[in-house]
């Protein structure tokens, strides 16, 4: 039996954040951190880089060290199988009992797939999620040379870039009117999908893949508009949702996701959660909502990890951001990009060929959301704005207009405390 | 657009670019308030308009590759011994607008300076001379009427008292204090320095004629208060908490000419500082209204007085005119305290170049008339004299001391202590170096940290300097040196010049 | 922890600190070699805004929770002991999540196609191990970049 202080569930970007959070205030205590994954704290956002051929190491985003730096023991590779709430306890995998002072659950999410007529047992049937996932892409990468992606969602749009460079015939089907939806607006969904094209990407929309033909071997996609792309690889990326596979049969509550408070408290004592599997706050309108992003998993991790250390430090919610760093052009946003309803302004500004495009999302003077293409140095500032709620009805249209977005348009006073004073920066500012 | 009137072409300035050093860092673009730099983003290269350039050189100074230097068209008119190209240059500018040339900063004709005619002594084997680091050595003075006599009484238990009463006095760390200079003329940055650097130094700064900003209230025991012709900012208050109060009647680089700040330079706070409307032209009268005669300043200096309770010594300042000593002699007689008198090289915001150059004489004659005048009627005690308008240097101050003087006041050394380097474009109100501006983009060029550090050390190595020639002289305090003129010899000067100054000729 | 501390009534707009930042941060440690051979343009760490008459440079300031690094998804970005947030341009993936998340704009984009990744301000950590100040504070001639530990106790002065 292995007894801990602290017990975190999952190696990746929350958990770093959580021990990141502990060792602030706690040096001494022991951590443990448990993955079924091969390696360990690696970077998900670069899977891409990993199946265009770079070494596993490269994924590692703390270094190799990190865990004994920080005096974390590691069981990687093991896979918890029970949860036992009441006993304050973990069976791993072979039966093995891990008994915890306190939990943090840091499962992350699990790719959402859809019911497809054909995609069982089939060998170049793919997610696009975590390393196993990239791996087998990555070792059969020779088997293939069309592929549809099913999904035109960020991860989607991903994959779909990576293998067209790695010359497959690329062809992307979504169900939703445009790609991108959820990050982009309409206008620069437009100008992503025809950087895309340009690359020779296909793109089907208002479609979705009805069957996945062929027996073993695919020999293609039938789409339920009734068209058929021959291709030997198919990838599923509709989107991850929170991994809810260990809490079931545990009185943790969860319902799309789990649920926290701002201290990321579950409504058990000492368990905690942070990262893909919570549902937290989102600071654009309020609501709990499953947020998978890394900037966020990480925070959250970060707060947990000094609550479990002992401290009450509340989690201001999280924004989300997005980043497309695989286009030709980059394209940057965050909060809300495309308003739900007629109380919130848009404006949008681009020039003809597309090599720039600015859209802000405002309501009752306050910046809520924004796209930009092409020009994006100093987009933080609009992240900023967006967190720090300042009425920016003012200075809307210089955020618009100006290439480079400075600090000169805020407020003097706000700009000369960040200038000159003591850092108190915080996740609430 | 290439048209423009002929001769603009002869522009006195070429601004070099050296285009590989150049790396289009934009410095000089913002730098340049005359818009004689600007970059084309078309060509990725920056330009320089030359026939806007002021020579200021902010620009040379600014920049971080040494890309930059001003130097003289080597095109600009030609010139013969009488038609300097100035000169040329003058007749075409007012050939081209009928105007009256305005320009600043001081008369830059080559006049004779009787400074560098004067040599001082030193002691050698008959009188020893003194180190100034192991012995004492006096700078300090004061400022005010001097008694003839004093009476000294026994009060009980033996301890002596003063018995007469003294008129008030300035003390001063070193004979030198920093010059009139206002508020609206040059920039409220600059004149915090002046009255930091005065406060550390124990010396005094000059508020000018422009009032007593709000923010300089807490250097003010080391100010002095200036009433013009203008009377700006001038009010009870205003008079009581200096430590002593100017009459201007004149100025050394305009005498017999008044002041204007136009009104688009009187922003907000100079007009409640000066307590004008914002916006209105601020004119100081060529005359005082009330003073025509001795008499009528004589009301003018009581009504001081009686002000300030006789508390504060009451200055007059007048420029250094042909018949200085006379009136000098009337000033003493109507009750001032110290005269200052500011000579024809003294710096100005803005004053027509015909007046600047032409009008005066030189503060080092004006204060050996004056001295030698007021000891001849034996009032030369009852006021002190201050020197102004032309002192350049340590040895300036000891030899104008030597001549009469009790203290100088500094000016166009103090601007050039922050930067100034003699453009004579003050009056354009854009002075690129942040001085005599109140453009908030310029006037920020001044930070009053650096600034009053800078001044500090002039002033302070200028007084190390006057012990090392006192030192040399065998003097160990500048009292001692007041209108000893024994310790100058002239050099070069007609012995009439030589008469004048009260010195004899070297080898004499 | 010691910083830049940015005194905008001050800053006089002669990009001083973005010709210091960058030869600093070069291999010949010339400015016109760094601009002219380097290719070194634009990437000064400190930038400066001018809308006349105000103007300020503006560089990373080192927050205790920095958004930058939260965001980094490969780990450049990293807080050092020290406090200084430090990015590795060698690991930058140049996925710009630092250049979304810094609400100062203080993480920079390296757009060019052969060499795409951030850079921000690494406060001159190898002058600082050698006693020097940052360079962009040495540059400024008006003492508008300050290296020091904090506000606080300084009169604030103001142009009007």
């Amino acid at each position: 039996m292995i007894k801990s202080e602290y017990v975190i569930v999952g190696a990746n970007v929350a958990a770093v954040g959580a021990i990141d959070g502990i060792r602030r205030h706690d040096t001494k205590s022991s951590i443990l951190s448990i993955s079924y994954e091969p390696i360990g704290s690696y970077s998900k956002a670069m899977l891409a880089g990993y199946i265009e051929g770079a070494a596993h190491q490269w994924l590692e985003y703390r270094g190799k060290g990190y865990f004994d730096r920080m005096g974390v023991k590691c069981l990687i590779g093991r896979r918890v199988t029970v949860l036992d709430i009441e006993k304050s306890r973990l069976l791993l995998e072979g039966g093995e009992e891990v008994c915890y002072k306190k939990l943090l659950l840091a499962v992350g999410g699990a790719p959402f797939k859809p019911a497809i007529k054909g995609a069982e047992n089939k060998e170049l049937v793919f997610t696009f999620t975590e390393f196993l996932d990239a791996q087998k892409i990555r070792d059969t990468l020779k088997k293939f040379n069309d592929v549809a992606v099913i999904g035109a969602g960020f991860t989607g749009t991903e994959i779909a870039y990576t293998l067209n460079k790695l010359n497959k015939k690329v062809t992307v089907v979504e169900l939703g009117d445009r790609a991108l939806v959820k990050a982009l607006d309409p206008k620069s969904s437009e100008i992503a999908e025809s950087l895309m094209r340009d690359e020779g990407i296909e793109f089907y929309l208002n479609d979705t893949v009805e069957e996945i033909a062929g027996d073993r071997e695919i020999t293609g996609v039938r789409l339920k508009g009734g068209k058929v792309i021959p291709c030997q690889a198919v990838v599923t990326a509709i989107g991850v949702i929170p991994n809810g596979q260990l809490i079931s049969g545990t009185p943790l509550k969860f319902d799309r996701g789990l649920d926290v408070d701002e201290f990321m408290r579950t409504n058990i004592p000492d368990v905690y959660g942070a990262g893909d599997v919570v549902k937290a706050v989102d600071i654009t309108d309020g609501q709990k909502r499953s947020l998978p992003l890394w900037p966020l998993a990480y925070q959250q991790g970060l707060v947990a990890g000094i609550n479990m250390a002992g401290s009450m430090y509340p989690y201001a919610g999280g924004l989300p951001m997005n980043s497309l760093k695989f286009l030709k052009l980059p394209i940057l946003s965050a909060g809300i990009t495309t308003p739900p309803d007629a109380s919130y302004e848009t404006l949008s500004t681009g020039d003809p060929k597309n090599s720039f495009y600015r859209s802000l999302v405002l309501k009752d003077g306050r910046l809520k959301g924004f796209v930009t293409i092409g020009a994006i140095d100093g987009a933080g500032v609009l992240t900023g704005l967006i967190r720090s709620k300042i009425d920016v009805s003012g200075i809307k249209e210089k955020l618009l207009y100006k290439k480079r977005i400075g600090l000169m348009q805020l407020p003097r006073d706000w700009r000369n405390k960040i200038f000159t004073r003591r850092d108190e920066t915080a996740y609430h500012d | 657009m290439l048209f423009k009137k002929p001769q603009i072409q002869y522009y006195p300035y070429i601004v070099q670019r050296d285009d590989y050093r150049c790396v289009r860092c934009l410095g000089c673009v913002e730098q340049c308030s005359y818009d004689a730099t600007f970059y084309d983003e078309e060509l990725d290269m920056l330009w320089n308009k030359h026939e806007a350039c002021v020579g200021c050189k902010r620009c040379e100074a600014m920049c971080p590759t040494d890309a930059l230097k001003i130097i003289p068209n080597p095109s600009r008119p030609y010139e013969h011994q009488s038609w300097k190209w100035d000169l040329v240059m003058d007749a075409y500018l007012q050939a081209n607008t009928g105007s009256i040339i305005i320009t600043g900063i001081g008369n830059d004709k080559p006049y004779r300076v009787s400074f560098d005619h004067l040599l001082l002594d030193a002691c050698q084997v008959t009188n020893p001379s003194i180190d100034p680091l192991r012995e004492p050595m006096e700078l300090r003075t004061f400022l005010g009427r001097k008694v003839q006599k004093i009476e000294l009484a026994e009060a009980e238990g033996g301890n002596i008292t003063l018995k007469t009463r003294l008129a008030p006095q300035l003390q001063l760390e070193t004979p030198i204090m920093f010059s009139a200079m206002s508020y609206g003329a040059i920039n409220l940055n600059f004149q915090e320095s002046m009255a930091r650097a005065a406060v550390r130094l124990g010396t005094y700064w000059n508020t000018g004629e422009g009032g007593l900003h709000k923010r300089l209230y807490p250097y003010v025991n080391s100010g002095i208060v200036q009433v013009a012709s203008g009377r700006f900012g001038v009010s009870r208050d205003y008079l009581k908490v200096a430590a002593a109060a100017e009459i201007k009647i004149g100025q050394g680089a305009k005498p017999g000419i008044g002041g204007h700040l136009p009104g688009e330079k009187v922003n907000p706070d100079i007009a409640e500082t000066r307590m004008i409307p914002p916006g209105s032209d601020a004119i100081s009268p060529a005359p005082h209204h009330d003073i025509y005669s001795i008499e009528d300043l004589r009301q003018l200096i009581y009504a001081i007085k009686e002000t300030t309770r006789y508390e504060k010594p009451v200055f007059v300042k007048i420029a250094a005119v042909h018949n200085v000593a006379a009136i000098a002699s009337g000033i003493a007689r109507a009750g001032a305290d110290v005269i200052v008198i500011d000579g024809f090289r003294g710096g100005t915001g803005a004053a027509p170049k015909s007046v600047r150059d032409h009008i005066g004489i030189p503060v080092e004659v004006a204060i050996a008339a004056v001295d030698r005048r007021l000891r001849a009627e034996g009032i030369r005690n009852e006021v002190s004299i201050v020197a102004t308008g032309g002192i350049r240097s340590s040895a300036d101050v000891i030899k104008i001391i030597a001549l009469g003087a009790d203290a100088i006041y500094i000016a166009t050394a103090a601007m050039l202590a922050v930067g100034c380097t003699l453009c004579q474009t003050c009056n354009t109100g854009r002075c690129a170096w942040g001085i005599t501006t109140n453009d908030p983009r310029l006037a920020r060029r001044q930070n009053p940290d650096i600034a009053s550090e800078q001044l500090y050390n002039l002033v302070r190595g200028w007084s190390h300097e006057m012990k090392e020639m006192l030192g040399a002289m065998g003097i160990n305090s500048i009292e001692s040196l007041k209108g000893n003129r024994l310790r100058l010899r002239s050099i070069g000067l007609t012995e009439k010049e030589s008469e004048i100054l009260g010195v004899l000729p070297a080898g004499e | 922890m010691k910083k830049v501390i940015i005194i905008e009534d001050f800053c006089i707009a002669c990009y001083n600190c973005e010709v210091a930042c960058v030869a600093t941060h070069s291999r010949s440690e010339d400015p016109v070699k760094a601009y002219k051979r380097e290719g070194l343009r634009g990437r000064s760490n400190a930038v400066v805004e001018v809308e006349s008459p105000v103007a300020f440079s503006v560089m990373c300031r080192h927050c205790r929770h920095p958004w930058c690094m939260d965001a980094c998804i490969s780990g450049a970005i990293q807080r050092l002991d020290n406090g200084i947030v430090y990015l590795d341009e060698g690991r930058c993936v140049g996925c710009w999540g630092c250049v979304v998340g810094c609400p100062y704009g203080a993480a920079h984009p390296n757009l060019t196609v052969k060499d795409k990744h951030a850079f921000k301000c690494d406060l001159c950590i190898d002058r600082l191990e050698i006693g020097l100040k940052p360079a962009c504070v040495e540059a400024c001639p008006n003492r508008a970049l300050i290296y020091d530990e904090t506000m606080e106790k300084r009169a604030e002065v103001h142009t009007p």
